[in-house]
């Protein structure tokens, strides 16, 4: 009788764990990213996609953008619930109150103060969100005014780019350790390339119903794939093209797609030889069939006609638009001093691979067809990691494939980042008539006269002069479990988890005040 | 003694050819490499020749595909029968470079291991015990990440992996035909050592590795094509056949062909030069 009850208690100890972890199963939610973390969990020491997008988990920005043709200037409050221009210098911003970082500590101005002085080092990438360095002052504490040296244009938009961190982290020097936030979703721990996060019970906003957040960096897409059909992952980003249709005809999976606010770039190296030459750049861009390369993407990619993606503010299609023509490319390589091809020197060209969707067959074809016109290239096939020191160093490489996304309507997010003299990142371009151009845009607060400058000035010099080529906008393409209902990812490549039914609920974002 | 020779040499071809599948593995080896010599005659298309508007075309043998492109077309539109005929030159050539140098490196260093005494024989299975102590796949990894993954690069790194094992192969031979008594009488006699290698164990050593040159190119196929498939091998624009499967690879899934007929390619170099392998091995036994 005796062992028969120990049977019977042991049985039911394992029913119930076993069945505990069919539940704790159920509230975990599973996201593959396509590309790596970078390890440093200081917001401002990157201007890495996946980190960006995990920290929007953890931390909370003053307000947020879906993005999106359709209504590209939406904000969504989150740690301010409202703001005013005092004058054209000074912004103002009402913070949310009775908010708390994952540590406990209070949320107030102090805070919004010592991250915006902690970005506003030119030496930080972070730097690069911001329209220049700010003052900013701390009125009451839940108020702050934050002032310009002149008009900036892009100011609000670019603001919501940046996560709120804690006063006493920045004092303490503990950003880089240790994720501390005021976001939906806590730091755990992580094991291998697997991060996981729990539910903060005390979000502001509500805390969310599931209870794990796993984000997974899976660098290879066919493996995404198969394990979205075999279920162990709840959503896949970049997802192949060629894949969409095995997902449609898999019964429980579905596909999600939009037009983002990327743009894939092909940077030219401009502070060396040959791209010095604005000239050889545009001959060089006129050598590329963008057309065949939105051809190879499919369903990944769509076509770019400027330097500003069409889901961003300011966008305009460029009237001098590069289009495919080989014999142009030669005329303007001879007006530039190659008028024998063979003396051109060889181009080295950077592309990564298993991140964004087709890197390395349109690389190819790129190589391919400036070899029709006599270019030599030398084209690396990287993976993330490598791709991702080679692209952020100047030294390496004459070109270099990459993506640019920035979750705000603020076009001043790409144009000025990548092409103004002062940010000196990845195109190292450093042209006055191109940073007048961009600083004018930028001064311009009246909207209507500041699209007129970007859609008739800016947008054709930067056409004229190529420091870098759209290739194209991306489309993103996402493959989400079926138990998944109503899964959105916005354009600017973030999501959120809030509040989920049974069992996951709507995916909605928080309270529009 | 030549006619000796020679009798003794048409034995050992006529015992070779006896056996059917031998026969049949060395021709569709011997045809593989042929084709791979004249791939640029007998190509239909360019190595690189894109066709962006053909991309993924199916296989004749598959409804929708056509002779145009007997394998179909990969992801850029490249006649995929075209750029196996050239990635098989590519995997050919290194696979066989590579044993050149593993046989050499390790047919030297075995020579010497028995032959020059203690210490040097010490030094160099020190050698042997620490490169076979690391995994291959992961010292090429590391050497081929830091250099410029080329022909003579991945050739050399394959061969500075594999040489260990056939040291000592060598070695052992090496060690137990010194113990003759004709060696020992050569040396009684006055002969030099190179003489005797020459005269002696080039050929044993030679004729007992035979079976594991066949294999080690095989082997060799295998790594090539594993290196290049992750990236870590040939580069664009040129193709081996690890390059073209690691291309096909996101296509598995709707267009198979890409990844799966050069893979069949390496099976089939593979199984025959197994079976030749198998033939030399029982004759040179017997």
């Amino acid at each position: 009788m005796k062992i028969s009850l120990k049977i019977i208690l042991l049985s039911m100890v394992f029913i119930l764990l076993a069945t505990g972890v069919v539940f704790a199963e159920k509230d975990i939610f599973v996201f593959t990213s396509a590309e790596p973390l970078t390890g440093n969990w200081d917001p401002s020491s990157h201007t890495v996609l996946a980190q960006i997008g995990i920290e929007n988990h953890i931390f909370d920005k003053l307000y947020s953008f879906p993005c999106g043709a359709d209504n590209p200037g939406k904000a969504i409050p989150a740690l301010a619930i409202d703001y005013k221009y005092i004058d054209e210098l000074t912004l103002e911003f009402k913070l949310r109150q009775g908010v708390k970082f994952h540590d406990g500590s209070d949320f107030d101005a102090e805070d919004v103060k010592a991250t915006l002085d902690y970005y506003s080092d030119p030496n930080k990438p972070g730097f690069g969100w911001l329209p220049g360095a700010l003052k900013t002052k701390v009125v009451d504490s839940y108020t702050v005014d934050i002032v310009t040296e002149k008009p900036l244009a892009s100011l609000f938009y670019s603001l919501g780019l940046v996560p709120m961190l804690s006063k006493e982290d920045i004092d303490r020097d503990l950003i880089s350790n240790y994720p501390n936030g005021t976001g939906p979703w806590v730091y755990d721990r992580q094991t291998g390339e697997t991060t996981i996060m729990k539910a903060n019970p005390n979000y502001w906003a509500g805390p969310p119903k599931l209870k794990e957040f796993r984000w997974i960096y899976v660098p290879n897409a066919s493996t995404r794939l198969f394990g979205l059909l075999g279920g162990d992952y709840d959503v896949v980003e970049r997802v192949e093209a060629e894949h969409v249709p095995t997902i449609e005809k898999d019964p429980s999976a579905k596909i999600g797609v939009a037009l983002s606010v990327e743009s894939k770039w092909l940077i030219f190296r401009c502070q060396r030889p040959p791209f010095d030459n604005a000239l050889v750049r545009k001959a060089i861009s006129y050598a590329i069939d963008r057309e065949g390369i939105v051809s190879i993407l499919g369903a990944s990619g769509a076509p770019a006609d400027a330097h500003i993606p069409s889901a961003k503010f300011g966008y305009a299609p460029t009237p001098n638009n590069i289009k495919y023509n080989p014999k142009k490319a030669i005329e303007l390589l001879k007006e530039a001093g190659y008028a024998d091809i063979s003396k051109f020197p060889t181009i080295d060209y950077i592309t990564s691979t298993g991140f964004y969707p087709k890197t390395k067959e349109y690389a190819e074809y790129i190589a391919a067809t400036l070899g029709e016109i006599g270019i030599k290239v030398n084209l690396k096939v990287l993976e993330t990691s490598p791709w991702l020191e080679a692209a952020c160093n100047p030294e390496a490489a004459n070109m270099v494939d990459t993506g640019w996304c920035s979750g705000t309507p603020e076009p001043d997010q790409v144009i000025r980042i990548l092409f103004h003299k002062s940010t000196k990142r990845l195109t190292f371009v450093d042209d006055d008539e191109i940073s007048a151009s961009l600083d004018k845009e930028q001064g311009e607060i009246d909207m209507q006269k500041r699209y007129a400058i970007l859609a008739n000035e800016t947008l054709p010099l930067l056409m004229e002069k190529v420091p870098a080529l759209p290739l194209f906008n991306s489309v993103m393409i996402w493959g989400y479990n079926d138990r998944v209902k109503n899964f959105r990812k916005w354009p600017s490549n973030n999501f959120y988890l809030k509040d989920f039914e049974e069992p996951f609920g709507e995916m909605d974002v928080y309270k529009t005040e | 003694m030549r006619d000796n020779n020679r009798t003794e040499h048409n034995i050992f071809i006529g015992k070779l050819f006896r056996d059917k599948v031998f026969l049949m593995s060395s021709v569709l080896f011997l045809l593989i490499v042929i084709i791979a010599l004249i791939a640029p005659l007998i190509s239909p298309y360019g190595v690189n020749e894109m066709n962006i508007k053909d991309r993924l075309a199916k296989p004749f043998f598959l409804e929708g595909g056509s002779f145009n492109h007997i394998f179909g077309t990969d992801g850029l539109g490249r006649d995929i029968f075209t750029i196996i005929l050239f990635g098989l030159r590519n995997s050919l050539l290194i696979a066989f470079l590579s044993v050149v140098v593993i046989f050499g490196i390790g047919i030297i260093a075995g020579l010497l291991s028995g032959l020059g005494g203690r210490k040097i024989d010490n030094l160099i299975m020190t050698m042997v015990d620490i490169q076979l102590s690391l995994p291959i796949i992961i010292v090429a990894v590391i050497l081929l990440a830091m250099t410029t993954p080329t022909i003579f690069t991945i050739t050399i790194v394959l061969g500075v992996c594999g040489w260990p094992a056939y040291a000592r192969s060598t070695r052992a031979t090496v060690l137990v035909e010194n113990k003759k008594d004709y060696i020992v009488a050569a040396k009684m006699m006055g002969a030099k050592t190179f003489w005797i290698i020459k005269r002696y164990f080039i050929k044993t050593v030679i004729l007992k590795a035979l079976p594991f040159f066949v294999l080690e190119f095989g082997l060799m196929i295998i790594w090539e094509s594993l290196l290049s498939f992750i990236g870590l091998g040939i580069q664009p624009p040129n193709v081996s056949l690890g390059t073209i499967m690691g291309n096909g690879i996101i296509y598995l899934v709707n267009a198979w062909w890409v990844t799966t007929i050069p893979g069949f390619f390496i099976i089939m170099i593979t199984t025959s030069l197994s079976f030749i392998n198998r033939r030399l091995t029982l004759i040179l036994t017997q």
